[in-house]
């Protein structure tokens, strides 16, 4: 029961409390806020009484000279990589979960160094030649991350097999998982050591696989093992063309194929790469680069798109230079053949622990959200990234009544939402087919048909006497409806009911023309209830309801 | 006690438990609270109308309580259908074109999404579909397949909708039969003709249910309506030979 010496490798743990003011490197009274509340505060900022979890409302009440600043996760990880730096230069393997805390295993500096004690003193002084303001780092090691991350909160080394113990008098708060402890509080066990004097099976089985980890945790038994952080450069990814491509298509299909290796290989490893290197020889010797830094995805489609980009300005500025000798037709072909791409290379230069970044694939994160994000992302690989979209309510002549498809990870588009009148046309190329509506027709009050369909198609509608059934000027049938028939074959199906028409003249947009149509409900006679939609005197099912 | 630590904890909560809960109309139909981990529904609408409703219904009740749900291969899905039929548009991801890479396609999203559905027009190879079933039970999803029925493809028709042949070959956990419906609100007699709108779609559907008694629930649902899917007020009795209820919805 008394913790052991496990299997927990002895761990360093470099935490840097409100790293996000630090990277800020505001002087003063600051807070950081995110979704408006107070992630992180200043020494300063906090004698005044602002805190973590506060309301930035609440926050400057307490202190008038508070400055607030938004949280920047990409400044945050840019400020904190001269740390890892300095960390990796003790030569082992560096764990991030976040900019702020970074670990590594012990074993190797530590004997080094001569002992844990004299390594977070060797580490220590590296830190403070690093400009930044204050004491702002905190080192502690232990058996595991978990005890080595609560010894940074004391600054001290926890022996080797001393976690229990050292664990037992902090509250069950230090586990982060703030329902289980308000629940553990409710029921009087206020103390980790509380907590891991309990049995396990029974902790299981109350609080399932999470509880049973939270013990483990509390019994000073690490059960998350590091997960270093791979050397960006054995994720380089290289391809070669044979013969050189001198077409940007070609340059631009090769480099969506390497990132999309490279980020399957980033994903197996949890990883996502926010700072890429892209670099192109040509077959004349020449070497371009670019790097791009990204808050979200680096897409193997925006990779793409930004090399084309890249190499079209780039094959523009040497068509200038080369200007002189235009009239000589050889000269030329030889300046394509030189310039045409041997190699192009993707170097990731900045890698992150993939979790914030998927999240921010949706826009917002829940709990559920990243196993979902992670699914998509690999259906988006298997199919293309277009192939997986999600709805987006569009403004339009309704709330509701228009919706887009955004290939998942997009953003999206800024006029959805607001409705601006005169409505937008449906874009060109996207959903709806020329002469038809958005996919989904928003005249009628609910219920909307279920089944919509992509390219509505053509029906013939007759009366008893077998004539078509027309819509007049007045907007008004011409004879009641009695069949429904496939355009182009005899056979039809008698109509049971119908409701309608109703007229929609729609303006799409200026000058464009009128559109004159009009829709009919129709229920056949088994037992089908379709939306018609008459436009040039030709009937469409345009949706089903199903 | 317990069942309160439970909720209470977040340990466990709603989308981690063993049960994916649904709105009530439904929990009705299934004689459940909710659709069960790991299990596969199929939704045959091959002898009436309804099927993409009762879909849409039945995504409701986990999508508006934060479940992710995917739709594969409908690509005329209506998407205000949906939304006025309560799923929450933000927790629906559509891969509307899987194409030859259906049974991968749907493997992947397993692995994430909470509740999977695929409209099936084509065949499938009863090994690819246990392969499924396997991951779905793997997973801890719940699959939801979509028969008969269902609109065909855009261009490879010509004519009214024709019924696809397609069955999912594996027995389901849950089998819910659209059995007949009829349409309200919209004109039928030579007085109205033309006045009215549908405002309703009145629908018997069967519940086969594996592994439970009854192995069969009958309940008569009120589709679309403005408060999205309803028991009907009318379902008294098995609704079958309720008179004035025919597939026509002429009577």
């Amino acid at each position: 029961m008394s913790g052991g010496p496990g299997s927990a490798p002895r761990v360093l743990v470099l935490s840097c409390p409100d790293w996000p003011v630090t990277a800020s490197r505001q002087p003063g009274a600051v807070a950081v806020v995110d979704e408006e509340r107070v992630v992180a505060a200043s020494a300063q900022a906090r004698c005044e009484g602002v805190r973590p979890g506060q309301r930035r409302r609440d926050a400057i009440r307490r202190c008038g000279s508070l400055v607030v600043l938004e949280r920047r996760l990409g400044d945050e990880r840019r400020a904190f990589a001269p740390v890892l730096e300095v960390l990796e230069s003790f030569g082992v393997p560096v764990a991030v979960r976040e900019p702020g805390w970074a670990a590594f295993a012990t074993r190797g500096p530590a004997r080094r160094c001569g002992g844990e004690a004299a390594l977070a003193a060797a580490l220590a002084a590296l830190l403070a030649e690093l400009d930044l303001p204050g004491r702002w780092w905190r080192i502690g090691i232990g058996d595991g991350a978990f005890v080595a991350t609560q010894a940074a909160v004391a600054e001290t080394v926890v022996p080797r097999g001393a976690g229990a113990a050292f664990l037992a008098r902090l509250g069950v708060e230090t586990l982060a998982r703030p329902e289980l402890a308000e629940v553990l509080r409710n029921l009087g066990i206020t103390t980790l050591g509380e907590l891991a004097a309990l049995g396990r099976d029974e902790v299981v089985s109350r609080f399932g696989a999470d509880g049973g980890r939270a013990h483990r945790l509390a019994r000073g038994l690490e059960d998350e093992p590091l997960a270093p952080r791979p050397r960006a450069l054995d994720l380089a990814a290289t391809a070669s063309l044979d013969p050189p491509a001198g077409g940007l298509d070609a340059v631009a299909f090769a480099a969506s194929a390497l990132a999309e290796r490279l980020g399957e290989q980033l994903a197996l490893s949890g990883l996502a790469c926010t700072r890429l290197r892209v670099e192109v020889c040509t077959a004349g010797g020449e070497r371009l680069g670019w790097t791009w830094s990204s808050e979200g995805h680096l897409r193997p489609a925006v990779v793409a798109e930004r090399l084309r980009g890249q190499l079209e300005s780039w094959s523009a500025t040497r068509g200038s230079t080369v200007g002189a000798g235009r009239s000589d037709q050889q000269a030329d072909a030889g300046e394509a053949a030189r310039d045409a791409v041997a190699r192009v290379t993707l170097l990731p230069e900045e890698l992150v622990a993939d979790g914030g970044r998927q999240l921010e694939l949706w826009g917002r994160s829940h709990s559920g959200d990243e196993p979902a994000a992670r699914a998509v992302a690999r259906v988006q690989r298997l199919l293309g990234a277009s192939a997986a979209v999600r709805p987006v309510l569009a403004g339009g002549r309704g709330p509701g009544e228009r919706v887009r498809l955004v290939p998942v990870g997009d953003p999206v588009p800024h006029e959805v939402g607001s409705s601006p009148s005169p409505p937008r046309p449906p874009r060109p190329g996207r959903a709806a087919p020329a002469g038809s509506d958005p996919p989904w027709p928003g005249r009628l009050p609910a219920p909307s048909p279920a089944v919509v369909a992509v390219t509505p198609w053509a029906v013939r509608l007759l009366d008893a006497a077998g004539r078509p059934v027309g819509v007049d000027g007045r907007g008004a049938l011409s004879s009641a409806p009695a069949a429904l028939g496939a355009a182009g074959a005899p056979a039809t199906i008698a109509v049971a009911a119908f409701s309608g028409p109703w007229p929609a003249d729609e303006k799409w947009w200026e000058g464009a023309g009128r559109r004159r149509r009009a829709r009919l409900q129709v229920v056949t006679a088994d037992g089908e209830a379709l939306l018609l939609v008459l436009e040039r005197g030709r009937w469409h099912v345009e949706g089903v309801y199903d | 006690m317990l069942a309160a630590l439970r909720l209470r904890t977040g340990v466990s909560g709603p989308l981690r438990d063993a049960l994916l809960p649904v709105n009530p109309p439904f929990a009705d139909l299934l004689g459940s609270p909710g659709l069960r981990r790991g299990t596969t529904v199929v939704i045959d609408g091959g002898r009436a109308p309804g099927a993409t409703s009762l879909l849409l219904g039945l995504l409701a009740g986990p999508s508006g309580r934060g479940a992710w749900c995917a739709v594969v291969a409908a690509p005329d899905l209506g998407l205000v259908a949906a939304g006025e039929l309560g799923v929450d548009l933000e927790r629906l991801v559509l891969v509307p074109e899987p194409g030859r890479r259906l049974v991968p396609a749907v493997g992947a999203l397993l692995d994430g999404f909470d509740l999977v559905c695929v409209r099936l027009g084509e065949r499938i190879s009863s090994s690819d579909a246990r392969r499924v079933v396997a991951r779905v039970r793997e997973r801890r999803a719940v699959l939801v397949v979509v028969t008969g029925r269902a609109v065909a493809p855009a261009g490879s028709r010509a004519g009214a909708p024709t019924g696809s042949t397609a069955v999912w070959p594996e027995v389901p956990d849950v089998r819910l039969e659209v059995l007949s419906g009829c349409f309200t609100g919209i004109g039928t007699g030579a007085g109205d003709a033309g006045a009215g709108r549908i405002t309703a779609h009145l629908v018997d559907v069967a519940a086969h249910r594996r592994r439970a008694v009854p192995a069969q629930l009958v309940r008569r649902l009120q589709l679309p309506g403005e408060e999205g899917i309803s028991t009907s007020s009318a379902s008294g009795g098995p609704g079958l030979d309720a008179p004035g209820l025919d597939a026509t919805g002429t009577s």
